[in-house]
């Protein structure tokens, strides 16, 4: 059997490779970067099962007087996690294959594979260390993809690597407290000692928790840290922000599941509200706003990248929320959330990227009518955007089903109200999406130009269509291997196929795909039963009665999706005015002019530096008179 | 073994003087020499250094508190066999042409300034440490104006008159500990300082940091830095950066016992050390000129040393050493590469250098790596020294300035990795690379940054030496005043 | 008498750090570098003299009672030193004075945001 540290290894070594040596040969190193995802795919799912199993490295390093000796472990959370990764990664290679334009940057393949090494290494690291260097990792080497080699896109790259940068910082002075408290960086012996130490003294355990909780949430986009995912996403190139929506916001997830959640949840024992911990309860509302806020600015937003990017914050949001419940169920609907959530949003990101790939363009003000022309991808992004909507076949409604039956059994009904809010806007805003690319008025250049995208890109939007609407009808396939990682979070449950066990009720899904049929049956059979139908040219009722001409438009440049939402846009204006973008932008102003005037002290002849001196001076001598 | 210790200090002088006499002779024979010299050094040193052999000489027959004494223990080894290294890259690749220490007097200057940095290390002697503190300075203020632009004029003689200053409340210091203590060696001075009353000690040990803070590039000393590293030639840069800079970091690492006997001068240092480092990096974080920005992110470095010989332990040892190594390295790499785009671009804005990755990808790939070293990022050298000094930091619950460290260490990600994007943007221009022999010494220590960085256990035996060194005030003296306990 | 010669040294160490920091000629800077050298030579002499002691030369033709009662010689051996360094810095400091006059026809360190040309 191949050790992980193999295949850290492996993948380190082939970046190394496709960096030095294959940077003019594109194709090749795509074909490498898939069967390395292959053949890892392959060592995961042997490993699956062997709970037990663990190596360990010895470095001979000391720090301190805590010994690093690094290792890996297998473990469900770990697995599960890895096992989306590499698997996602593996289909989105053939598109990236396809993909593979002059334009494309050459840079992604080795970078990518660092970020698999990483992402290896952070799932089954067995200690902290192990953890925070595969943390970090992440951060350049994704801004390195990000940026891409253009200037433009700079800005929006170190915005993410800033954002890296600070999780990082947080992570490694949490880990450090841990350390010196325990004298071991040993992830799960600190966890149970964290449980002892937070049932006894929270507030011993409070600032180590706290800024786990907040390394977590910057890397999953949370509210006050979201201004990140826009524009990581919108800059990368088109065949990355899959990743990014699906697995790298993932990682704040999983760090939350493998630390914080089971301290929280089990041992903390600080002040309570509403039958939680205030911890938990705090962070469970910054969830819920989290996607309340990304829900808001989806509304306004023009860009289809960067809609689809607050769509995935609103998406970590309710993850964030269920998973703070600290439930057995709130656990598994959260972790089961994170995994559908990865499937139709990486699957969305990559009917985007098609689109983008035919027509150069994210702006869903230039597009529209492209249905026509691109069917198998419009066909992917309808079920994609059901999906990520919650509606019922198709697999994201089973795990806000569980979401809800959590927080409701948890008796948390304003949550329920809110998150409730923020999902009925989603499913407005991706209906604008949809409508806005898809739908409407077909563009003349696109018109003569487009067409549907070739059939390597095609094969992961066949698997994803299957994979969300199989897991919607049969939720159990996924459930059912989740069985050992639920037993972590301590829930024994046997899953069945089709039937989900909520907390006031169960759902059938394949009872309510049946109904879902059977409704889409009985309108067809009235559309075509019924009363005679005829077909009218699009103008016909497309632009309502109003006459383009009379805004100095022509029919066909009219784009009917234009300000679609702009009466709840206004509606929202006060919230979008004061926005946290602003305040960044004016900290890191800030922070400019602090730096001129602390040049001038460099530069000037005589000034401050002097009077510095001079102080020390007076401090030194006076020491003697004191 | 014991003539070695003398002759890496003898031999430099030596190689300085026979240089005179090829004056007339090609600049290889020059190179030659000093390629010979600075070689024996780092071999030498290396060879004690690994056959664990700590020796005093004492110079003249003079038994230690009398005499002037070399020591080459554990920790002094390490760092001439770093100074050394750095120099006989400096020598062997830099002194071609562009870093001007080629003719024979920039060469026998430079040789002049090897000696005393590696005198300033061996040194036992408090007023020894201040004599070759001296020749260093003066040379190097000579080698800065070598710039022969403006702003050599003006860094070397912002220079002179901040050394002179820090140097001449150095003697003070010295006279006082003497007058006090009545010994100058350091090993007789750590059994003594406890004798002096409160307020003389902190008076002498806050005049005698005052050089040692000049060499740091430490707040109110430090007002030379960006001038002197945006005139000094390319050679001289890595020697301010790496060895001068390094030298300091070390002798605040030796005087520690003295150090940790004095809570009220800790706590006078710490804020100043903090305020060091906020300065130089926010400065640094505005800057468009890549020298000054070097020179200002070496400030900021060796602040972050200070701060970890401040929270003290074996850590914060482990850690200071650790990050004073991995700055010299990675500050070299990061001179020569930038003399190299230099050569290339002809401008010294970083923001001219897009789309240099094109034109020289190895150039921008060692930059990039020294980069990301000096920031802390895992799989480089500087990593492990910034996760010691955190731990260090958090074991002496020093909150507040680890808060400082976390914020100014993402500023300095920041404006790092900034400088590196700008190399990685395309941009259509036809710059042809120059001088790539540059990046040839730039490579051996990115290398080397990076061994570390993936397995830092590969020296970790070799700096605990060393920090047991530094840390236990009871096993230098043993060895310098062995007769005597 | 000693506190007298202590404090005066250090006065005149203190006129030069003063001069150091408030002159922006460069000559008067250097000029009161070398202020402050004479006030710490001159303190460090003070350390190691005493009234009652004798010069510290073994000849046996001074006829001088003993070996005893010397004053210290180590720090006359510094200060000898540290004039010898002294000068050597106010050579070089001079050199670059007037070096840095010639190239910019002014005896002031001027801020170097104004600075152009000789870019490297």
């Amino acid at each position: 059997m191949i050790s992980i540290g193999t295949m850290i290894i492996l993948a380190v070594v082939l970046a190394l490779i496709t960096r030095v040596f294959l940077m003019k040969h594109k194709l090749l190193s795509w074909v490498l970067f898939s069967a390395y995802t292959a053949f890892s795919v392959f060592v995961l799912l042997k490993l699956y099962g062997n709970w037990n199993y663990f190596e360990t490295m010895n470095l001979s390093y000391l720090v301190g007087r805590i010994n690093m000796r690094p290792g890996f472990m297998n473990k469900p959370l770990g697995w599960f996690f890895s096992f989306f990764v590499m698997a996602m990664s593996f289909l989105n290679s053939f598109f990236s294959m396809g993909f593979s334009k002059s334009i494309h940057s050459r840079n992604i393949v080795p970078h990518w594979l660092m970020i698999l090494a990483a992402s290896l290494t952070v799932f089954f690291t067995k200690d902290w260390l192990l953890f925070i260097i595969g943390w970090e990792t992440l951060g350049w080497a994704s801004f390195f993809i990000i940026m891409g080699g253009k200037q433009k896109k700079y800005k929006d790259s170190m915005s993410y690597y800033f954002f890296s940068l600070v999780s990082g910082m947080l992570l490694i002075a949490a880990v450090w407290m841990i350390g010196i408290k325990f004298r071991t960086l040993n992830i799960h012996t600190t966890t149970r000692s964290m449980i002892i130490l937070a049932k006894n003294t929270p507030w011993q355990a409070f600032p180590i928790l706290l800024m786990l909780t907040l390394s977590f949430l910057i890397k999953s986009g949370a509210y006050p840290f979201h201004i990140w995912a826009p524009r990581a996403h919108k800059s990368a190139p088109a065949d990355f922000s899959p990743f990014i929506s699906g697995i790298m916001i993932k990682f704040g997830i999983f760090g939350l599941l493998l630390y914080v959640i089971p301290i929280v949840s089990k041992g903390y024992a600080g002040y309570s509200i509403f039958g939680m911990p205030v911890f938990a309860w705090v962070f469970s509302w910054l969830g819920i706003i989290t996607s309340a806020i990304a829900t808001v600015l989806a509304f306004s937003e023009n860009d289809a990248k960067r809609l689809m990017a607050y769509s995935s914050v609103a998406n970590a949001g309710y993850i964030i929320t269920a998973i703070f419940l600290g439930t057995a169920l709130g656990i598994k609907g959260g972790l089961l959330h994170a995994f559908n959530h990865m499937i139709f949003k990486a699957v969305i990101f990559m009917t985007i990227a098609a689109v983008v790939y035919r027509t150069g363009e994210t702006d869903m003000n230039k597009m529209g009518g492209l249905a026509y022309k691109m069917p198998i991808t419009f066909m992917t992004f309808l079920l994609g955007i059901i999906a990520a909507a919650g509606i019922a076949p198709m697999n994201g409604f089973v795990s806000k089903w569980m979401i809800y039956q959590a927080l409701l059994g948890q008796k948390h009904y304003f949550m329920t109200v809110a998150m409730f809010f923020a999902s009925t806007g989603a499913f407005l805003y991706l209906y604008r999406a949809l409508h806005a690319i898809f739908l409407g008025q077909i563009r003349e250049v696109h018109e003569r130009e487009v067409k549907e995208v070739p059939f390597l890109m095609q094969i992961p939007m066949w698997i994803g269509m299957i994979l969300m609407f199989g897991l919607g009808v049969f939720p159990g396939y996924l459930l059912r291997p989740m069985m050992p990682l639920m037993k972590t979070f301590g829930s024994s449950i046997s899953e069945s196929l089709n039937v989900v066990q909520g907390s006031v009720g169960s759902l059938n899904t394949l009872f309510s795909t049946v109904i879902f049929i059977l409704g889409v049956v009985i309108a067809a059979a009235i559309f075509f039963l019924s009363a005679k139908t005829h077909k009218t040219p699009m103008m016909d009722n497309y632009t309502s009665g109003e006459d383009p001409e009379e805004w100095n438009v022509t029919p066909n440049k009219y784009q009917f999706s234009y300000g679609f939402y702009e009466p709840i846009t206004k509606m929202f204006a006060w919230a979008l005015k004061r926005s946290v973008d602003k305040a960044y932008f004016k900290a890191s102003y800030i922070l400019k002019i602090i730096g001129r005037e602390i040049n001038m002290i460099f530069t000037d002849h005589n000034n401050w530096g002097y009077a510095a001196l001079l102080g020390l001076l007076a401090m030194i001598i006076g020491g003697l008179f004191l | 073994m014991n003539t070695y210790l003398t002759l890496l200090i003898i031999l430099p002088v030596f190689a300085a003087f026979l240089m005179y006499f090829f004056r007339k002779a090609d600049n290889w024979i020059n190179i030659a020499i000093m390629s010979f010299v600075t070689l024996f050094g780092t071999v030498s040193s290396l060879v004690m250094l690994f056959s664990q052999g700590s020796e005093v000489v004492a110079l003249g027959g003079w038994k230690p508190p009398y005499g002037i004494v070399l020591v080459g223990d554990r920790l002094s080894l390490i760092f001439v066999a770093l100074i050394y290294l750095i120099t006989y890259l400096i020598a062997q690749f830099g002194g071609i042409e562009r870093t001007k220490v080629n003719d024979h007097k920039s060469g026998a200057l430079f040789m002049l300034l090897t000696a005393a940095a590696a005198g300033m290390i061996l040194t036992g002697d408090l007023f020894n440490f201040f004599v070759f503190m001296e020749l260093a300075a003066i040379s190097s203020y000579v080698l800065i104006a070598k710039g022969g632009c403006r702003s050599s004029y003006t860094g070397a003689l912002k220079y002179i008159f901040t050394g002179g200053l820090a140097s001449m409340l150095m003697l003070l210091g010295i006279g006082i500990l003497y007058n006090t203590t009545g010994t100058l060696n350091i090993a007789h001075l750590m059994l003594r300082i406890g004798l002096v009353g409160d307020s003389l000690r902190w008076l002498a040990l806050g005049l005698v940091l005052c050089g040692i803070l000049l060499k740091m590039e430490v707040f109110p000393f430090n007002l030379w830095v960006p001038e002197s590293y945006k005139g000094a030639p390319a050679g001289m840069k890595i020697v301010l950066g790496s060895i001068l800079s390094t030298v300091g970091g070390y002798t605040l690492i030796r005087l520690y016992p003295i150090l940790i006997q004095n809570p009220g001068l800790i706590k006078m240092l710490l804020p100043l050390a903090l305020l060091s480092l906020i300065l130089a990096e926010l400065a640094a974080y505005r800057e468009k000129h890549i020298n000054r920005l070097l020179g200002y992110s070496s400030a900021g470095q060796m602040a972050l040393v200070m701060l970890a010989i401040l929270f003290g332990g074996r850590m914060g040892i482990y850690a200071a050493i650790f990050i004073v190594i991995a700055h010299a390295l990675a500050k070299a790499v990061l001179f020569f590469v930038g003399a190299h785009f230099k050569k290339s671009t002809d401008s010294s804005m970083w923001e001219s250098y897009r789309g240099l990755s094109k034109t020289s990808p190895i150039g921008a790939v060692l930059f990039t790596v020294a980069a990301l070293s000096l920031t802390g990022i895992p799989g480089m050298m500087g990593f492990w020294g910034k996760l010691s000094m955190i731990g260090a930091g958090l074991a002496s619950a020093k909150y507040f300035s680890i808060g400082i460290i976390l914020i100014i260490t993402i500023v300095e990600g920041v404006y790092f990795l900034r400088i590196s994007g700008t190399l990685y943007q395309s941009n259509e221009s036809d710059v042809k690379a120059k001088a790539s022999y540059l990046l040839i010494p730039a490579v051996i220590l990115v290398l080397i940054i990076v061994l570390i960085g993936f397995w830092p256990g590969c020296i970790s035996k070799i700096i605990n030496g060393g920090v047991s060194a530094a840390e236990r005030s009871s096993e230098y003296a043993k060895l310098v005043l062995d007769y005597l306990l | 008498m000693f506190t007298i010669l202590y404090t005066l040294s250090l006065v005149l160490a203190l006129i030069g750090i003063f001069g150091m920091i408030s002159q922006k000629n460069l000559i008067k800077i250097l000029i009161s570098l070398n202020i402050l050298e004479t006030g710490v030579n001159l303190f460090l002499v003070t350390a190691g003299w005493s009234a009652e002691a004798n010069v510290p030369i073994i000849t046996g033709k001074l006829g001088l009672p003993s070996a005893v009662n010397f004053v210290d010689p180590l720090p006359q051996a510094l200060v000898l030193t540290s004039i010898v360094i002294g000068l050597g810095v106010t050579t070089v400091a001079l050199a670059l004075i007037l070096r840095y006059y010639r190239k910019t026809g002014n005896l002031t360190l001027e801020p170097s945001e104004f600075q152009s040309g000789g870019e490297r």
